[in-house]
């Protein structure tokens, strides 16, 4: 950002300048060629295809990585950036819908009792340090990412009972019931098959700070806390691919500076961005706005412990008082979506059909006055320090419940204490969000029903028998229509139940350069990069 | 020198400014029924003057801020967010639509109850623990020093936040950390003054008439020596403001919506290249109050002093 | 002989502090709600990793018995590990140092070519117009909340002119330098004003003292007093305001390095206190009490340079 010196923004503009102009001429001249523009793109630099691209793009994101091992690592500051080091058998699609083959030759032959699921790997292997990727790397990665006990994500592989590799190019792997799940379980992040070797050499410690997979990027330089750069695996079984030659993650904690960090190109693409600078940069000429659609959820939990809340008709009146759509257009100023349920709207179990809340405060002031509180009642809502998209949350349903008499107070508490209170349920009512690790709702339901590990998601409510035997089916039910209609029921199931207040989906919060291309965030938050690329700006 | 600035010399065996200070002060105290000190003391000091009509100001803003805003804080409006000062909303809107003007104005009683709360208990116990370090030395002296000197090896915003963390946030959590981080710097100062004159004529001479302690310290010493604390809390009134403004920063000041200086600051970072008027105009409020506080101390501090 | 006598007398004294100050943190630190695996573990916590992670870190073991194997690793050298950043506390602590180190520096340096002239020249100019100019900048520094201060900064110099880097530390010392230049000024800021008015009314008390009239009966140059005598007396109680105004920065630094997101200690610290980092946090506070001792001995010393009235080594209460 020198002042003396020429900044690449400045530098672009000339570029960008140059590159109409002749785009003009070559329209002028041969009358409308297809490739007239790329070529000018490439900033009249002639050399390569390699060289027109620029070496490195730098992401600013507002905190650093703690921890490279996917298996112990939290957090989805780790996770998204798994997908560039690690590949597995199988990964979502792009888009989030599908299931696709990754390393797996092809979709797995599945036994008929749907216990054995059987993978043919594909041949020549390497991880990127050159070595081999043999059958016991596969069988080292699924259990250690089934077996140790500090990690968090256990519970996403604990159907599988056990994995065999009677070769270095087949998986078999067991389940202990089947579920329709399994598959969407296959794709999580621990299982992007690792180096024992590697991890054999290192020790656990050491392997938090790299790791070796057969993925598109390996890490070249981690300087924790300020950035952590990622270089092209020369390894990597597509030839060609990636086209960037280095990914630079570079920690910005400041909202302000990483936007102007972005528009001053100092950095390429800014992760994390608040909604209202989304909002503002929409009429910036170099860069954009880019909200890929996420799992992300919003809503309130209400505690049914609490002597308001426990009745069901004044959890019925703060629905009625409740208007998602001020909120969307307060809080993420326009980005995000009014939902009517708390599944992740991308998810094709995602009850379309329940309605997001219509306010009616008439409505609520009479279940109030019917409830006994016809003056409301003052109620707290646990919020986390320096979480300022929560608290304008919170400020907005403060607004709009004061107008039934409900004094809503915001308990704001430093983040451990935070967690600390909610993981003891001392709480009225806390704004929760849920997104999804694996593309199926069966992980986000475990957290529901297993009442010891979030309280109900903070609702205080053990869920009744009858849902959990509609929870249980549709974990074992392998028909996708069949399933829709079980989660349908389990969703309606929580809407009767008036114990989450549904808000709001929003999209990932990126801002990138205009002429950056194949910048791609699944759904689940996985970055895909192997066809990312800006123009070389020398 | 100015007494608001020596917060806190250490004490050794040379005499230090503020002991010289102290020495003026007892010599001043002496003088206290001299004619010129019958005038008025807003006439020998325009500091004060000044000082103190700013605080008047304010003052009269907490008690009745109807009269100076007809809106309402709580105001949560979709329509006008982000608005840039104008007629209508004087200091502009924040994100909410939140006039900030009227906010502005109704943070005021909170800011100035923060302030002289946080300062108060602090200037009681710290200038009695000085007192007591200061006249008895020895191993008293010792263990409230080495205490002391514990309290101060913290940075006060690492053991402001830990207290807030333990108590959980709000108001009066707020204080009771303001009270744990600034009591060091009055016993210091007072301390540092006692030890001076401690050694002057009119307080051997009590001693040597057979006064209690008691009676030395509270009427012949305390007087003496407490007027550079009391310039020192008038200036520590804004610094608790703002300090408690920097717990805003970090999300474990006042919470949303209530209004309150720092929070409203700290709620305009986001936006301070969109809309900087949400920090600036109300940041140029408190810098107005703080003022006032200042020139009130160095009021006091010119009429205590009165050696020119 | 004497004056090493002192300093070894001074490093003494501070060892009890510093060991009160480790165990006061240590119980403060395990007073706060939450634990450092519930820290770790963030929004999707589950309850068999929890119970995992808190054997692992020995947070099961009793409070006494953690702070016997923190203290007796201490006595070793090892500082421990930190879990946030799985590296040592020790490698950790010194990176950071050396950032909130230079930006004390420089704030200090800031501080001190400010308002030495600024506050001389009120003195000598008293109650002129240049006096009054320069008071009221000191009134105003004195008033106005360190954290506006910096937005304004930030605003002006940052985000408006685009002269200066908005956050960050940058990677090449000249990157770091001016990294340190707004929250350098920001951190100087309320120094500056309380330098100023200090130093104007020494400057003031010393000229009117006998031993500059005797100066000027000698027949020595205006010069030869300003500097000779009216700024080195002037400067001796300057020197012990500066040094507790530099301690104060340290404990500024930990707002101003959250604002202009720097990698030192006090964000170390404020992001360490929240994350449970009990090593880290132990670390941090030993480096703080050390800076805090270093600096009382440097100040010491120039007392005696300045002052050659002064003895060291006399009574210390």
């Amino acid at each position: 950002m020198g002042s003396f010196n020429l900044n690449r923004r400045s530098f672009l503009k000339g570029a960008g300048l140059m590159g109409a102009t002749s785009a003009l001429a070559a329209l002028a001249g041969c009358g409308g060629s297809d490739d007239g523009g790329t070529d000018a793109s490439a900033g009249g630099d002639t050399g390569s295809e390699a060289s027109s691209y620029a070496k490195t793009i730098v992401i600013g994101r507002a905190n650093d990585s703690d921890n490279l091992d996917p298996v112990t690592c939290i957090g989805n500051i780790n996770i998204f950036i798994f997908n560039l080091i690690l590949d597995g058998l199988l990964k979502t699609s792009d888009d989030g819908e599908t299931i696709e083959p990754n390393l797996a030759e092809d979709m797995p032959e599945i036994s008929d009792d749907g216990l054995t699921y059987t993978f043919k790997v594909k041949s020549g292997l390497k991880f990127s340090d050159g070595s081999d990727v043999t059958a016991e790397d596969w069988k080292w990665t699924f259990e250690r990412a089934m077996t140790t006990e500090d990690s968090n994500w256990i519970s996403t592989v604990e159907n599988f009972d056990h994995v065999e590799c009677p070769d270095d190019t087949t998986v078999i792997v067991t389940l202990k019931t089947p579920a329709a799940s399994a598959l969407a379980c296959l794709c999580v992040f621990t299982l992007g098959v690792q180096s024992k070797a590697y991890f054999d050499k290192v020790g656990a410690d050491e392997y938090k700070n790299a790791i070796i997979g057969t993925g598109p990027y390996m890490v070249k330089e981690w300087k924790k806390g300020e950035y952590l750069t990622l270089t092209k695996n020369p390894n990597y079984r597509e030839e060609g691919l990636p086209l960037t030659e280095e990914i630079e993650f570079k920690v910005v904690a400041d909202d302000n500076s990483r936007k102007i960090q972005l528009q001053s190109g100092d950095i390429d693409i800014a992760t994390d961005v608040p909604f209202s600078t989304m909002k503002e940069l929409e009429s910036d000429s170099e860069v954009a706005p880019h909200p890929d659609p996420s799992t992300f959820t919003y809503w309130v939990s209400l505690n049914t412990q609490n002597e308001y809340l426990s009745n069901p008709d004044v959890r019925e009146a703060l629905f009625l008082a409740t208007d998602p759509q001020e909120i969307v257009d307060m809080t993420t100023y326009g980005y995000g979506t009014t939902i009517g349920t708390v599944f992740s709207t991308t998810s094709e179990y995602c009850d379309k059909d329940l309605e997001p809340i219509t306010p009616d405060v008439d409505k609520a002031k009479e279940l109030l006055a019917g409830a006994g509180y016809p003056d409301g009642f003052e109620i707290k809502m646990l919020l986390k320090g320096g979480n300022d998209f929560y608290a304008s949350i919170a400020t907005v349903l403060q607004s709009q419940w004061s107008k039934i008499g409900v004094n809503l107070v915001q308990d704001t508490q430093e983040a451990t204490a935070y967690s600390s209170a909610r993981k003891a349920l001392e709480l009225d009512t806390i704004i929760s969000g849920w997104s999804d690790d694996i593309q199926d709702p069966s992980e986000f339901m475990q957290f529901i029903f297993d009442y010891d590990v979030t309280h109900g998601y903070y609702s205080g409510l053990q869920q009744p028998d009858d849902m959990v035997a509609l929870n249980d089916q549709a974990n074992a039910e392998q028909d996708v229509e069949k399933r829709k209609e079980l989660y349908k029921q389990i969703q309606q199931g929580f809407a009767d139940q008036k114990i989450f207040i549904p808000l709001l989906s929003v999209p990932y919060q990126n801002a990138i350069r205009k002429d950056i291309t194949g910048f791609v965030q699944t759904p689940l938050g996985n970055y895909r990069f192997e066809k990312l690329a800006m123009p070389a700006s020398e | 020198m100015s007494q608001s600035d020596d917060k806190g010399f250490k004490a050794d065996a040379t005499p230090t400014p503020a002991g010289e200070a102290a020495a003026e002060l007892a010599a001043t105290a002496e003088e206290a029924s001299q004619p010129e000190k019958r005038l008025s003391p807003f006439r020998r000091s325009p500091s004060l003057l000044v000082g103190t009509i700013i605080v008047a100001f304010f003052v009269l803003m907490a008690l009745f801020p109807q009269l100076f805003t007809s809106g309402d804080p709580y105001a949560l409006d979709g329509s006008q967010m982000l608005l840039p000062p104008s007629a209508d909303h004087l200091m502009g809107t924040d994100n909410f639509g939140y006039d900030i003007w009227t906010r502005v104005v109704y943070a005021t009683s909170l800011d100035l109850i923060i302030g002289v709360a946080s300062v108060s208990l602090p200037f009681v116990v710290g200038v009695l623990l000085g007192l007591l370090a200061g006249y008895y030395g020895g191993k008293l002296d010792s263990i409230i020093m080495r205490v002391l000197d514990c309290f101060v090896a913290f940075p006060f915003m690492v053991l402001a936040i830990a207290i807030v963390a333990i108590l959980g946030s709000g108001v009066r959590n707020l204080i009771i950390a303001m009270w744990v981080v600034s009591w060091p710097e009055y016993t210091r100062l007072v301390r540092a003054e006692v030890l001076v004159a401690k050694q002057s004529e009119y307080v051997q001479a009590a001693k040597t008439l057979g006064y209690s302690d008691l009676r030395i310290m509270f009427r012949h010493i305390l007087p003496n020596v407490i007027s550079s604390s009391v310039v020192y809390a008038a200036s520590d009134v804004v610094m608790c403001i703002m300090t408690g403004a920097g717990m805003s920063f970090l999300g474990l000041g006042v919470p949303q919506p209530t209004p309150e200086w720092g929070a409203i600051i700290s709620g305009g970072k986001s936006f301070i290249t969109t809309a900087p008027w949400i920090s600036i105009l109300p940041g140029l409020m408190m810098a107005v109050v703080g003022l006032g506080l200042s020139l009130v101390g160095d009021g006091l501090n010119d009429l205590l002093r009165t050696k020119d | 002989m004497k004056s090493l006598r002192y300093l070894l007398k001074r490093i003494l004294q501070m060892i009890p502090v510093l060991f009160v100050a480790v165990v006061v943190i240590f119980l403060l630190m395990r007073f706060l709600p939450g634990d450092s695996a519930l820290a770790t573990l963030g929004d999707k916590i589950d309850p068999r990793a929890y119970e995992a992670i808190k054997e692992e870190r020995g947070l099961n073991a009793s409070i006494p018995e953690q702070f016997a194997i923190y203290f007796s690793n201490l006595l070793q050298g090892d500082m421990g590990t930190s879990v946030i950043y799985n590296e040592k506390v020790s490698a950790l602590i010194g990176t950071r140092m050396v950032t909130t180190i230079c930006l004390a520096l420089i704030a200090t340096i800031f501080t001190v070519l400010i308002s030495l002239p600024l506050g001389y020249l009120a003195g000598v100019k008293r109650d002129k117009p240049a006096d009054a100019v320069i008071r009221v900048f000191a009134l105003i520094g004195l008033s106005s909340p360190a954290f506006w201060v910096g937005l304004l900064l930030l605003i002006v110099f940052g985000v408006q002119l685009k002269l200066l880097p908005v956050s960050g530390w940058g990677r090449s010392w000249p990157a770091h330098f001016r990294a340190l230049i707004l929250p350098g000024m920001t951190l100087a800021f309320s120094s500056i004003a309380v330098l100023i008015r200090n130093i104007r009314n020494n400057v003031i008390d010393v000229q009117e003292a006998d031993y500059v009239d005797f100066g000027r009966s000698k027949g020595l140059s205006n010069w030869a007093i300003s500097t000779g005598y009216v700024l080195r007396n002037a400067l001796i109680p300057t020197v012990t305001l500066l040094s507790l105004r530099i301690i104060g920065m340290l404990s500024g630094s930990v707002i101003i390095e959250n604002i202009f997101g720097l990698p030192g200690i006090g964000a170390l610290l404020v992001q360490a206190v929240t994350g449970r980092d009990y090593a880290v946090v132990q670390g941090c506070v030993i480096v703080f009490v050390i800076i805090v001792l270093v600096v009382n001995v440097i100040t010491d010393f120039l007392y005696s340079v300045l002052d050659h009235r002064i003895q060291l080594g006399g009574d210390e209460a």
